[in-house]
């Protein structure tokens, strides 16, 4: 209570501009994303005319043209399936490495756990053309399993950075009672670290999911054939033949379709990615 | 002297009590070829990369001409690649500052100056958006916003009446590293922001009400208190910016201008991206580029780090 009397005349304008500020920096993301909305129900002659008005009727066409001709159907199955098969091996191989490394006591654990470690910082993108040449080598460019693949094992790093942490804080004295109960390594490992762990997981698999849904340059180099572009590929693919063939509505259509799920997904788990908020203030009680 | 090594060696590994069965088969099927396969497309990409810069490679044929050191010192003797280096220190010092100060400003905002816990997680949820969104789909958004006649850009110039102000050739062309340098840090706040929240709600509120009492205002209580705790999240945030930037700057250059007009907006990352996939396809010469650009930015983060620490010392 003694915060509130605090705020005399003074910090009130001082709070007016620094909201100004807020209100000014969130207009620049909402904007871009209303404009597109509404931009994807025009017809090309009334974006022409003016870019600013709200549509005068909602053009579906657009969609449809997106989704059917422009094959954003074919795409989006694209991206769902690398999505889904890099998500699944990148969450298996994430947490049986996390756990290893965690609770088994051998050798080689620290020279891994340290491997790992100084493997996150070595920018990825920039090893994109030798390994373009490694995969194409062995007839692996232009696969989408290929590519999926690549997803879920260049972005361990970073996963098991956070998780093992988490799985050493476990105490290992469940681990030993389901040992005396005579379990195997994998009941203990489903039954008794995923379920401690499941929170870090799934936030972990939310960003995983998103960052290869949005991945474009990886994406760029590796696929070639059209059938098999992601929706990213899509995008650019469908803004470089704009040139040449002029339908803003289906552009905008297009991005708003890609832009979609992964919203959808922003929103229904933005509390488990915008937790580091959540565990401050847990903190501060 | 070997005897009492030998010894050492073996107390250390009666540190390790025997795997049980089941845990040698669970680290044979996943832990190992996790890592194995791990290794093939980093280690050996990386490795293959320094081996590779030693030769001239179409990559697409197996003749290789060694060269020695002849790809390095063509690179280095190529004004493009001081161009693409001095714009990507272009970028990043002025991302560094704007990031870093509008992250600071929002984060202080809206941990101290209690605003309401709806007005909050809005800003949170809506500051974050950019950080969720494909670069290839903001990217374009901004090149339409940013696009003469039909963009969003000069049409708010014309209602305001600013016709001068209007650039003839277009943003994209006339004004090509200002607009990449806004998006790429319109692009990066989001993230940082909420580090930064939460490492300000780490700090005990009665280290602020003892300010207040003392009759410290608000911007007294910024430098003196919150600034000084939260030093270490910011280093990491600006090591964070400077080491991946210098790869990652390429993510929004290559979709917006492809490095262009006439190489105005090159950037390190796209100019080895070029070399090595262009029709020329002078792989041995881009991989000499890629371990450049490596050994510049743990360079730089080395550097910015004893700096930093030591200022930290003082």
């Amino acid at each position: 209570m003694a915060i509130k009397k605090k705020f005399s005349l003074g910090s009130f304008s001082l709070r007016l501009l620094l909201r100004i500020f807020l209100i000014a920096w969130g207009i620049t993301v909402v904007y871009p994303l209303f404009w597109m909305v509404i931009s994807s129900f025009k017809s090309s002659v009334e974006f022409y005319l003016d870019p600013w008005t709200l549509p005068q009727s909602l053009m579906w066409e657009n969609y449809e043209s997106a989704w059917v001709s422009s094959k954003f159907s074919e795409y989006f199955l694209n991206s769902a399936l690398v999505v889904t098969g890099s998500t699944a091996l990148y969450l298996l191989m994430l947490t049986t490495t996390a756990y290893a490394i965690g609770k088994y006591k051998f050798r080689l654990q620290k020279p891994i756990e340290i491997f790992y470690f100084f493997a996150m910082m070595i920018p990825t993108i920039l090893l994109t053309i030798p390994l373009y040449f490694m995969m194409f080598n062995l007839g692996l460019t232009d696969n989408r399993a290929a590519l999926g693949a690549i997803y879920a094992l260049q972005s361990l790093p970073g996963g098991l950075y956070l998780l093992i942490g988490f799985v050493k804080n476990i105490n290992n004295a469940f681990i030993e009672a389901a040992e005396i109960d005579g379990a195997g390594e994998w009941y203990i490992f489903t039954r008794v670290i995923l379920p401690f762990v499941k929170p870090t997981v799934l936030y972990l698999a939310v960003v995983k999911i998103m960052s290869t849904w949005n991945e474009y340059v990886l994406a760029l180099t590796y696929l070639r054939t059209e059938s098999k572009f992601t929706v990213p590929i899509g995008v650019s693919y469908l803004t470089n033949t704009m040139e040449y063939r002029v339908d803003f509505g289906a552009m905008f259509a297009a991005l708003t379709i890609s832009v979609l799920p992964i919203f959808i997904l922003f929103a229904v788990f933005q509390k488990h990615i915008l937790s580091g908020v959540d565990a401050g203030e847990g903190v501060k009680g | 002297m070997q005897t009492a090594s030998v010894g050492a060696v073996q107390q250390k590994t009666r540190k390790y009590p025997k795997l049980s069965a089941s845990k040698k088969w669970f680290l044979w099927i996943f832990v190992i070829p996790t890592l194995l396969l791990f290794s093939f497309v980093t280690i050996v990409p990386l490795v293959e990369s320094i081996y590779i810069s030693f030769f001239e490679w179409s990559g697409y044929t197996p003749d290789m001409k060694f060269l020695g050191f002849q790809n390095y010192i063509d690179i280095l003797g190529d004004p493009l690649f001081y161009k693409s280096a001095i714009n990507d220190f272009i970028i990043i010092f002025f991302k560094e500052i704007i990031v870093c100060a509008i992250v600071i400003l929002f984060a202080v905002t809206l941990t101290r100056l209690k605003l309401t816990k709806v007005e909050n997680s809005i800003y949170r949820f809506i500051f974050y958006i950019p950080n969720i969104l494909s670069s290839i789909v903001f990217t374009q958004l901004w090149v339409y916003i940013f696009n003469p006649g039909i963009g969003l850009a000069d049409g708010l110039l014309r209602a305001a009446g600013l016709y001068d102000w209007i650039p003839e050739q277009g943003w994209m062309v006339e004004h090509t590293m200002p607009v990449l340098i806004w998006v790429i840090c319109w692009c990066t706040v989001g993230s940082f922001m909420i580090v930064m929240i939460s490492s300000i709600n780490n700090i005990s509120e009665e280290t602020y009400e003892a300010a207040e009492i003392d009759g410290a205002n608000q911007w007294r209580q910024l430098v003196h208190i919150t600034l000084p705790a939260v030093w270490t999240q910011l280093r990491y945030m600006m090591v964070t910016i400077l080491c991946s930037s210098l790869a990652a700057n390429m993510n929004i250059v290559l979709p917006m201008t492809n490095g262009g007009p006439d190489n105005a907006s090159m950037v390190m990352g796209l100019y080895v991206y070029q070399f090595g996939l262009s029709g020329a396809s002078e792989v041995g010469y881009s991989n000499a580029g890629a371990v450049l650009l490596m050994i510049i930015a743990f360079g730089l983060s080395f550097l910015f780090n004893v700096v930093l620490l030591r200022r930290e010392e003082k």
